[in-house]
């Protein structure tokens, strides 16, 4: 990947992939994988983007695509392992942020369906309803109902009432 | 007073360093692993099926009259899990220190000249697996009473008790078979490991381009 390629396309759009990225890894090594995994399949898939959306829009659907690919990969692999015997180095990072608050956020959006997640870090990014609908590839009029509904569940989440 | 979801986002992320995007390295690295490592997987899977079916075949052949065709066949099969063994000591030898496009290179290489190599054994392996697959058809042939009346009474020149021109024809097609045994390998083996290898060419060329 030439660096050029990197610094204009995707770089100033590393801020949305970095939250996604978070959003779908427990650990710090797992969110550097799918951090790169993302970045090499934009620069594979560059010559794909017809243009018929903008470039940010097509880079937040390929960081999601990829991301849920990588979560359902590692699904199927874990069925392999008993969990008792990973190594300390997958334990749970939860400290992530300095923001204690923040922290408890990225928890609480973790304990979402896999779409859910997606959907509320590009409403939480000021993502219009269509850009919404467009990345997730939902209707637009669905979108306010279930950013809504996932609100309130992080409300709950947050308040400690749903487990 | 209680935060909303968007203001605990948006005062999360002002100074947070952790936004900065990890450096991009070894892009390929964990991959190369990987692939290369359930390519060895399977091919010891095979292996072990490869045995499995020796010796159910050999007691299928034995329940079928010709136990020496199939402990032929199984003798035939163990030359060629042996090999596959021996095979798998060379991979071994693959430089696994170097870094991950030399590594999948080295690989890449190994594998080819191994297919390579293989084609030519499996000229000879396929002729005659196909012949001692046939004994079971001419012992029932010989043995079955009216099969037996019917060869007998056909007129036909008789080898061993089965029609010459029967032997010529299994005999072309063996002969076939040794001509043809490596275009038979090579289409057998991307049967099973067709997809792996696809992947290894795929990753391999993204790699080139990446250096380039």
């Amino acid at each position: 990947m030439s660096s050029d390629f990197y610094q204009s396309s995707i770089l100033p759009y590393a801020a949305i992939v970095i939250k996604i990225c978070r959003a779908y890894t427990n650990t710090q090594e797992d969110f550097e994988d799918y951090y790169q995994e993302v970045c090499l399949q934009i620069w594979k898939s560059r010559d794909n983007f017809r243009g018929q959306s903008e470039w940010s829009t097509w880079v937040y659907r390929l960081s999601l695509n990829v991301c849920l690919t990588l979560l359902r990969k590692k699904k199927n692999n874990r069925q392999y392992f008993a969990s008792d015997s990973l190594p300390e180095t997958l334990l749970e990072d939860s400290q992530v942020f300095t923001d204690e608050s923040l922290n408890q956020l990225y928890g609480a959006i973790k304990q979402l369906s896999e779409i859910d997640r997606g959907v509320i870090l590009l409403y939480l990014e000021e993502r219009s309803y269509k850009q919404i609908a467009d990345i997730i590839g939902t209707n637009p009029n669905n979108i306010g109902v279930r950013i809504k509904r996932i609100k309130e569940r992080l409300k709950n989440l947050l308040d400690g009432k749903v487990n | 007073m209680e935060r909303s979801i968007e203001t605990i986002w948006k005062k999360g992320f002002l100074d947070s360093d952790k936004l900065v995007a990890p450096k991009l390295n070894d892009l390929y690295n964990q991959k190369s692993i990987t692939i290369i490592e359930k390519l060895k997987r399977m091919m010891k899977v095979n292996v072990y099926i490869i045995l499995i079916f020796a010796f159910l075949n050999l007691g299928l052949y034995t329940a079928l009259g010709t136990p020496f065709a199939g402990l032929f066949i199984l003798l035939l099969l163990i030359g060629v899990c042996w090999r596959s063994i021996k095979q798998d000591k060379t991979m071994k030898k693959v430089d696994t220190s170097l870094n991950s496009y030399e590594y999948l290179k080295a690989f890449d290489s190994w594998l080819k000249l191994a297919i390579s190599n293989n084609a030519k054994v499996m000229r000879f392996f396929y002729p005659l697996l196909f012949l001692a697959a046939l004994m079971p058809i001419v012992h029932t042939l010989k043995d079955g009473a009216v099969t037996n009346k019917a060869i007998q009474d056909s007129g036909f020149q008789l080898i061993y008790g089965i029609p010459t021109f029967a032997w010529v024809i299994a005999l072309m097609i063996a002969i076939l078979m040794y001509v043809f045994g490596g275009k038979i390998y090579r289409w057998d083996v991307n049967i099973v490991y067709g997809r792996i290898f696809k992947k290894i060419e795929m990753m391999l060329a993204d790699m080139e381009e990446l250096r380039s």
